[in-house]
């Protein structure tokens, strides 16, 4: 009995410290948060927060730029989540392939991760540039259509699909990674007799690679909604939300309530909002992909 | 005789200690926006000080660009971070102040500094609630700049070769027509002109052209105007005139897009503040570039506005500080050294006035005249983002001018706009 509590003592004591930094960094600011989000606290104008009840919750329904940047934020994540997924179980299934520099091709996927997603929107808002950018003299001179220039970045119609390329650039060769390891998990002994029975490639994907690569959906699904719901850096670097609130997303609408407006009150409230619909997406999601029990 | 050594190491050690105590109360530390480091001859101010008050010594540090919730945060739990801070504008003093962060600056300007021989439009934007609280690092009209060259070609300049102003909007647009180039299929290669409409500009640009237009940027109510026959003059002129092709749209993505226009040679007038008539003669010639007054803006004047500095409260040296800032960062040849390379303007009149031999200063001196800065507005941040994206929703056509005026009135209507 007494060396059971000392183990007991003795495992406290090991995630004491965890227990600590998680209480102060993660625990403390998310209680605090709760609460501002309750309030009417003007972080220059207010003495203190002043109990508002649920009426910055009412007001995230009646703010017509609230509106427009939880839809602009759906509209990436409908470009975003998809493609990423798509793109990257595509070249995963060819990486996994026995084709000539394997490594080679790998490692250039691999690239754009080591780039910071700030510096990516600055490369990318040249190439996007409408008089100088790569893209619009590849459209112009390489491929004789003039007529299809844009100024990418500007314009409302591709300014957000705009972005969303530059997510999917960034963070595809990181799916590429998961789907990969996924791959190399299924047993070879299931192809070999799959061919035996005649199975076609189509056959192969459809009933041997996708439900065993399930997992790895799964966690590739997550991880992009989540990257998908906090866009911010390349909207800040590239258009800034602009033009007009054709790019305004919802992180940096609760940036500009926090610092530009310092109504902490209400950030906090968008914050959360934020926060709340990556953890019911994140659920619905795993809910959906989850194993079948028998 | 061991006493006697004890009490001299004593009294050697006190001294010490004093000398470092009295070392440390003349160390000025100061931290800037990091752009100020690269434009401003600020190791040469720091040079010129020592040499006058050797017992003072000097901390530099860097911070990002309006990065002024930190300073605000710090300041407000009496945390010293500096003496002077050269961050962002008069609106967001008025922030600070609201908290009764800063020191004021009244006991100093007297004699050669008295309010008198400040330029009166930077000086009003450092004041608030009668008191000058800030002093200007960075002052700015905003104006048309314009290529003589293109103008030439076009047929718009008089013997001289200076180019004829434009009395009316209708003219200006006339001039766009003629100075805009396009391709066999209607593209535009060259811009009549690039219209600074970023988030950073657009509350400046818009009032600028009612000032000049109007000879108040109020409407009959006292309110800002936003419902005037002129407002509504200025968004059908510049709705149209993106429409047709004559003016680019390059700042709604990229504030720099202007000057990176005039400067490549892809617009032929642009639209913001006067010192960019240096920065892109440099690249161009100064020879080719001349402001050009917003029309009517000789006699209504425009918009004028300054990037600034203050001290906190919680500043340690506060005298010294404003010695410094008075001394140096309102000396002659620095002034005249921000003016001749970068085109920025200080505060003090007399820098100007030593330079009207010179055509564009002489220009922006009469702009200057009847210029008006904004007001100083609790809900200044919000009012520009609600006239950002209603104007450049009305530059992507998907707004009429009408409509744009009005959402911008419904959409402000709650906002505190008084200082």
């Amino acid at each position: 009995m007494k060396k059971k509590r000392t183990n007991i003592t003795k495992i406290l004591l090991f995630i004491l410290p965890s227990l600590i930094i998680i209480g102060i960094f993660l625990l403390y600011p998310l209680i605090e948060s709760i609460y501002l989000s309750f309030t009417n606290y003007n972080f220059v104008y207010s003495d203190a927060p002043e109990f508002t009840g649920f009426e910055n919750f009412k007001q995230l329904f009646s703010d017509s730029y609230f509106l427009t940047a939880f839809k602009n934020t759906l509209q990436y994540t409908i470009v975003f989540f998809p493609l990423t997924i798509l793109l990257s179980f595509l070249l995963a299934l060819l990486l996994n392939s026995k084709i000539k520099g394997v490594s080679f091709f790998q490692g250039t996927i691999l690239l754009p991760i080591v780039v910071p997603l700030s510096l990516a929107g600055v490369m990318f808002t040249w190439i996007l540039a409408e008089d100088f950018g790569i893209l619009n003299h590849i459209i112009a001179n390489v491929f004789k259509l003039p007529q299809l220039t844009r100024f990418w970045l500007a314009e409302k119609e591709t300014a957000l699909n705009a972005i969303a390329g530059v997510g999917i650039w960034k963070y595809f060769g990181f799916c590429v990674i998961l789907f990969l390891a996924g791959l190399k998990f299924i047993p070879k002994e299931i192809f070999e007799s799959a061919e035996i029975d005649g199975a076609s490639p189509l056959q192969k994907l459809i009933y041997i690679i996708i439900p065993n690569l399930h997992s790895s959906f799964l966690l590739v699904g997550i991880w992009t909604i989540i990257q998908s719901i906090k866009v911010y850096d390349q909207v800040v670097v590239m258009t800034k939300g602009g033009p007009g609130d054709s790019t305004l997303v919802l992180y940096l609408y609760a940036w500009k309530n926090a610092f530009e407006y310092f109504d902490m009150g209400y950030a906090q409230t968008v914050a959360l909002f934020v926060g709340g619909l990556a953890f019911i997406i994140s659920i619905l999601f795993n809910f959906i992909l989850r194993p079948e029990r028998k | 005789m061991f006493k006697k050594y004890i009490f001299i190491l004593i009294v050697i050690g006190l001294v010490g200690l004093c000398m470092n105590s009295i070392a440390a109360e003349r160390e000025l530390k100061i931290i800037a926006e990091a752009w100020y480091f690269d434009k401003y001859p600020l190791e040469e101010a720091t040079e010129n000080f020592i040499k006058d008050h050797p017992d003072v010594t000097f901390e530099w540090s860097k911070t990002g660009d309006f990065e002024v919730a930190p300073l605000m945060l710090a300041w407000s739990r009496d945390n010293y971070i500096a003496d002077i801070a050269i961050v962002a504008t008069p609106a967001e003093a008025v922030a600070f102040q609201a908290k009764g962060l800063l020191v004021d600056f009244e006991d100093v300007l007297n004699g050669e500094y008295a309010k008198e021989k400040w330029l009166e439009g930077f000086l009003s934007d450092c004041t608030i609630n009668d008191k000058v609280y800030a002093i200007p690092t960075d002052g700015e009209i905003m104006t048309l700049i314009a290529r003589k060259d293109y103008a030439h070609e076009a047929g718009l300049t008089d013997d001289n070769g200076d180019i004829i102003p434009p009395r009316t909007l209708d003219d200006l647009y006339e001039y766009l027509k003629k100075l805009t180039v396009k391709d066999q299929s209607g593209k535009t290669v060259r811009y009549g002109m690039d219209v600074n409409w970023s988030r950073e500009y657009m509350i400046l640009t818009y009032f600028s052209g009612i000032q000049a237009l109007r000879g108040t940027i109020y409407d009959e109510n006292n309110n800002l105007d936003f419902s005037s026959q002129e407002a509504l003059d200025l968004l059908t002129f510049w709705q149209s005139g993106v429409e047709e092709g004559l003016i680019s749209t390059s700042s709604l993505v990229d504030h720099s897009g202007p000057r990176n226009s005039m400067k490549s040679g892809l617009a032929a007038i642009m639209w913001e503040d006067h010192a960019r008539v240096v920065e892109v003669g440099k690249v161009v010639g100064h020879d080719k570039l001349e402001i050009m007054p917003i029309p009517d803006a000789l006699t209504n004047g425009t918009i004028s506005y300054c990037m600034s500095l203050m001290i906190p409260k919680t500043a340690q040296n506060t005298e010294i500080a404003k010695t410094f800032v008075l001394e140096q960062l309102n000396a002659d040849w620095f002034a005249h050294y921000l003016m001749d390379n970068w085109g920025k303007l200080l505060g003090l009149k007399r820098p100007l006035e030593g330079r009207q031999d010179q055509l564009v200063w002489k220009t922006v001196s009469e702009i200057l005249e009847n210029s008006v800065s904004l007001p100083h507005m609790v809900d200044h941040p919000r009012l520009v983002d609600i006239m950002t994206t209603e104007i450049q929703n009305m530059l992507k056509l998907e707004q009429s001018p009408e409509e744009t005026l009005n959402n911008i009135r419904q959409k402000s209507v709650n906002l505190n706009l008084v200082n």
